[in-house]
């Protein structure tokens, strides 16, 4: 019989040590491993978890609105999304057929509603990636179609394979206007010119993340763990550009561009003067910044005939043309509207008055060199006044001697030629000017009317606003204020001044003399009638140009212009960059833009013209309403308006009249009253009005049985002809139809 | 201590707790319950206690699972509450981008470009400043001097 062994005490002892000492050790083991993990690779270990359970996604940030000093919206931000494929769960299907299908459906789909390149969305379907953008920001509009295209091919799964991935877009809703002011931003919002670049970190805001659970498919688990923060838009930014004031600069500009055949583009800048404030900066041959790699139709035609790497090098270089901006940018030799200048230099060191006596022989030889003047005849005597009018470049080569190189240059360095003016723009060049210590008697002349010197646009109008505004060099600023989305101000931008140039007395003379540029000298073409304004012309050679390129005739046409002239609140500078038209001095062709941006800009601001009695002699007058009158009394109400008339028709009443009520006639204008219903309408050939006088185009309209508006220098000191009629000549009118004839002096030469 | 006597002056314990004592007639409202009774209030008593617990677990097991369900519930109400609040927020999206390009298209119809072209098409003139009447407005704000009276520009 077996009898139980039982474990005595001493087995039972060493049965317990050995379990202890396993567990003991099993513990140590997996405790050890445990700390080496959880702690001394802790760090490593849950990053790596991170990254295989989670995903990470940025919110895109809402750019900053930019609007005008008006509060009209510029450039603004909305929803948009990125239309992406997933590769990676196509290489997944396991039908090949049906894998194959899907990337076809997809080429197919994508292609049509996203006008991308077939074969290049194909290719995407085949990577093996987990995410592949087909294109971005796309607007709702297309995003709803590629919403519909993966319902319409619900049977395909296209669900999983296609994806829309929220964004923002940048909207410019006045398309051209300011568009190099402006600027625009590339495909993932970061501005790449103009105020979009210059101010980017204010407007870009701060990205948002989703950090989210993902699966083994890579794909998110929504609400297994998901953490947002959201997006902060990014501040909105306020400029100090006026939309109507920037649209009467762009429109007038892009006029006299394509009406002289300007070659290098033109320019306009309007400012404050007083603040500094840039009120308009209009540049022709700009862009649209929501298309801003679209050449327009002039640099589409530079590219005929060029092909492969010429073609591509002449894409980018007027694509770079066309988003410069010409008055920040590029130098230039400004010409005799730098003359002002010179002129409150010796005016403020006493070397000269407005009545002070200089004479003209037609050139003045200084050490060696002959300068002449644009008249080569000479303007013989004239006074300081007289020689500003006349802009005589030896009047003004003789005050530089007088003023000296060292006190010239002192003044130079002052009206800030010798520093860029810190415009709050991207792309400030520097000027390009003779040292003290480097300018000799020769430089000190062709400086002093404005030559072998280079500055921009936006150094010459704020040097010239010094000289009007009482003698304070103002900086110059495109932005007023920087605002969060919900309007608090987060910066604002005021009026900074400089230093004091020259005293207040000085620039007293100085606008007095720029207001009698325009009503006896050069500028008589910048003549606004009810207005006093002030202004200086400029016609400058390229020569270094000229010696590069081996022409001739190219020339730098600029006026600068300020209102109102006893106490100017607008300074303005126009330019036009190579005219080739029939006439390209600054008096002819640009002072009339001048002119024309006043005639609109200075009502809108307030101002109410003051007429004087030639001024008031010349103004057109309603036409009345006859229609219903008899014919005596529309005789005399025709009369009384010093209108005359032709009668058509045999009938005792009016019946209907041209021109309507909607137009003005000036002294003398036809109408043509009507009285019978069934009367054939009265028609006339349209005369040639072009060459003529003031009076001698009234003459030959009313013998045409046309009514003329007169547009343009119509000063009566002046003597102008008309260069331009509304209605070409030989066109078959209606009797009384009103015809635009623009009228200019063309006796305002003044090179450099 | 009231059975400590002192006998003979020596501390002694009273030995008359030791003698036998005369039976006293057991009380009449004593009631002898039977054995029974006692089994069975004592199987009442266990019984009583083993449905108690079993009560309180049933009880407690009910309310985890009511905790659990509503926590479950919770989730999914928080889920679609969720989903509701991404819906809406991409719907805004959406309304928000058509509205933006809805405004672009209103600004570029209103813009002084296209005001001016259609005009032009309708025949219309931009107006002459003749046609212009410039109408002096008294101002409710005026400049008065010490004596009371206005002060005029000129």
């Amino acid at each position: 019989m077996a009898s139980s062994v039982k474990p005595n005490k001493s087995m039972l002892t060493r049965i317990l040590v050995v379990m202890l000492a396993m567990v003991i050790f099993t513990v140590s083991v997996t405790g050890f491993r445990l700390i080496w993990l959880m702690i001394v690779e802790g760090e490593k270990y849950q990053s790596k978890a991170a990254e295989q359970q989670l995903y990470d996604t940025m919110i895109t940030a809402p750019r900053g609105d930019i609007y005008d000093r008006e509060g009209n919206v510029l450039a603004t931000s909305a929803p948009a999304w990125n239309v992406y494929i997933t590769p990676n769960g196509i290489i997944r299907i396991e039908n090949d057929t049906k894998k194959e299908k899907v990337r076809a459906a997809i080429a197919d789909g994508l292609s049509e509603i996203l006008g991308e390149d077939r074969e290049t969305i194909y290719k995407n379907t085949i990577k093996s990636l987990y995410y592949v953008t087909v294109k971005k920001q796309v607007d709702k509009e297309v995003a709803d179609k590629v919403r519909q295209f993966i319902v319409d091919n619900s049977d395909l799964g296209l669900s999983s394979y296609i994806g829309l991935d929220e964004t923002t877009k940048r909207y410019y809703p006045n398309d051209t206007l300011a568009s190099v002011v402006l600027g625009f931003v590339g495909v993932d919002n970061q501005g790449l010119s103009g105020v979009e670049s210059y101010y980017d970190t204010e407007l870009t805001g701060i990205a948002g993340r989703v950090v989210a659970a993902k699966n083994a498919h890579g794909t998110d688990m929504p609400f297994t763990y998901e953490k947002v923060e959201e997006a902060k838009q990014g501040n909105f930014v306020g400029l100090t550009i006026d939309s109507y004031i920037q649209y009467v600069c762009e429109k007038y500009i892009a006029e006299a561009v394509d009406a002289n055949k300007v070659a290098q583009r033109g320019a306009v800048i309007a400012m404050n003067p007083k603040t500094g404030e840039i009120l308009a900066m209009a540049i022709k041959g700009d862009f649209n910044p929501n298309d801003p790699f679209t050449l327009d139709e002039v640099n589409k035609q530079k590219l005929e005939g060029l092909e492969g790497d010429e073609r591509t090098q002449m894409v980018s270089n007027l694509l770079n043309l066309q988003w410069r901006n010409k008055l920040v940018s590029d130098t230039y030799e400004p010409g005799s509207v730098f003359k002002v200048i010179t002129a409150a230099i010796a005016l403020e060191e006493g070397l000269t008055k407005p009545s002070a006596n200089y004479n003209c022989g037609g050139s003045i030889n200084i050490a060696g060199q002959t300068y002449h003047c644009h008249k080569r005849g000479g303007h013989g005597a004239q006074t300081l006044i007289d020689a500003i009018e006349n802009s005589c470049n030896p009047v003004f080569i003789t005050l530089g001697q007088l003023i000296g190189s060292n006190t010239f240059s002192k003044y130079f360095e002052a009206f800030g030629f010798t520093q860029r003016t810190g415009v709050d723009l991207p792309g400030e060049s520097s000027s390009v000017y003779h040292k003290a210590e480097n300018m000799g008697p020769t430089e000190l002349s062709s400086t002093s009317f404005g030559q072998t010197f280079k500055v921009t646009p936006i150094q010459l109008i704020t040097a010239i606003s010094a000289a009007v505004n009482g003698g304070n060099l103002v900086q110059p600023h495109i932005v007023s204020k920087i605002t969060d989305s919900e309007g608090n101000v987060v910066k604002s931008i005021g009026t900074t001044v400089k230093r004091q140039v020259i005293s207040e007395n000085t620039s007293i003379t100085i606008r007095s003399l720029m207001e009698q540029v325009v009503k006896e000298g050069g500028g008589k073409n910048g003549y606004v009638a009810g207005f006093s304004v002030g202004g200086k012309t400029g016609t400058s050679e390229k020569v270094a140009e000229m010696i590069a390129s081996g022409q001739s005739g190219l020339y730098i046409s600029s006026y600068c212009t300020v209102a109102p002239a006893n106490d100017p609140e607008i300074a303005i500078l126009v330019l036009l960059d190579e005219p080739h038209g029939d006439a390209y001095y600054g008096g002819t062709i640009c002072a009339p833009v001048g002119a024309q941006i006043l005639g609109d800009v200075l009502p809108y601001l307030g101002y109410e013209p003051q007429y004087t009695d030639a001024e008031l002699g010349r103004l057109a007058v309603n036409v009345p309403s006859i229609v219903g009158k008899t014919l005596q009394e529309a005789k005399a109400s025709l009369t009384e308006k010093g209108l005359t008339y032709k009668i058509v028709g045999n009938g005792s009443t009016v019946v209907s009249q041209l021109p309507d009520t909607s137009h003005s006639l000036y002294n003398g204008g036809v109408v043509v009253i009507y009285t019978e219903e069934k009367a054939e309408t009265a028609k006339t050939t349209v005369p040639n009005l072009l060459g003529l006088s003031l009076s001698q185009a009234n003459t030959v309209a009313a013998q045409a049985n046309v009514n003329i508006q007169f547009s343009g220098n119509t000063n009566d000191t002046s003597v102008s002809v008309s260069y331009r009629q509304s209605i070409a000549s030989g066109t078959a009118v209606d009797a009384g139809t009103v015809i635009t004839v623009y009228f200019r002096d063309n006796n305002t030469g003044d090179i450099a | 201590m009231d059975n400590v006597k002192y006998m003979n002056t020596t501390l002694a314990y009273d030995f008359e707790m030791f003698m036998p004592k005369a039976k006293t007639a057991p009380r009449d409202n004593i009631i002898k319950m039977p054995k029974e009774k006692k089994v069975h209030e004592k199987r009442k008593n266990h019984a009583v206690n083993a449905v108690s617990s079993k009560a309180w677990l049933a009880v407690s097991l009910v309310f985890l699972m009511v905790i659990f369900c509503a926590n479950i519930y919770m989730r999914i109400a928080i889920n679609e509450v969720n989903a509701e609040i991404k819906a809406i927020q991409t719907e805004i999206n959406e309304l928000d981008s058509e509205y933006t390009k809805l405004s672009v298209d209103f600004n570029r119809i209103i813009s002084y470009q296209n005001l001016e072209e259609e005009a032009a098409k309708l025949g219309m003139r931009k107006m002459d400043k003749s046609q212009v009447v410039y109408i002096r407005v008294n101002d409710t704000n005026v400049a008065r001097d010490s004596s009371g009276a206005y002060i005029s520009e000129e």
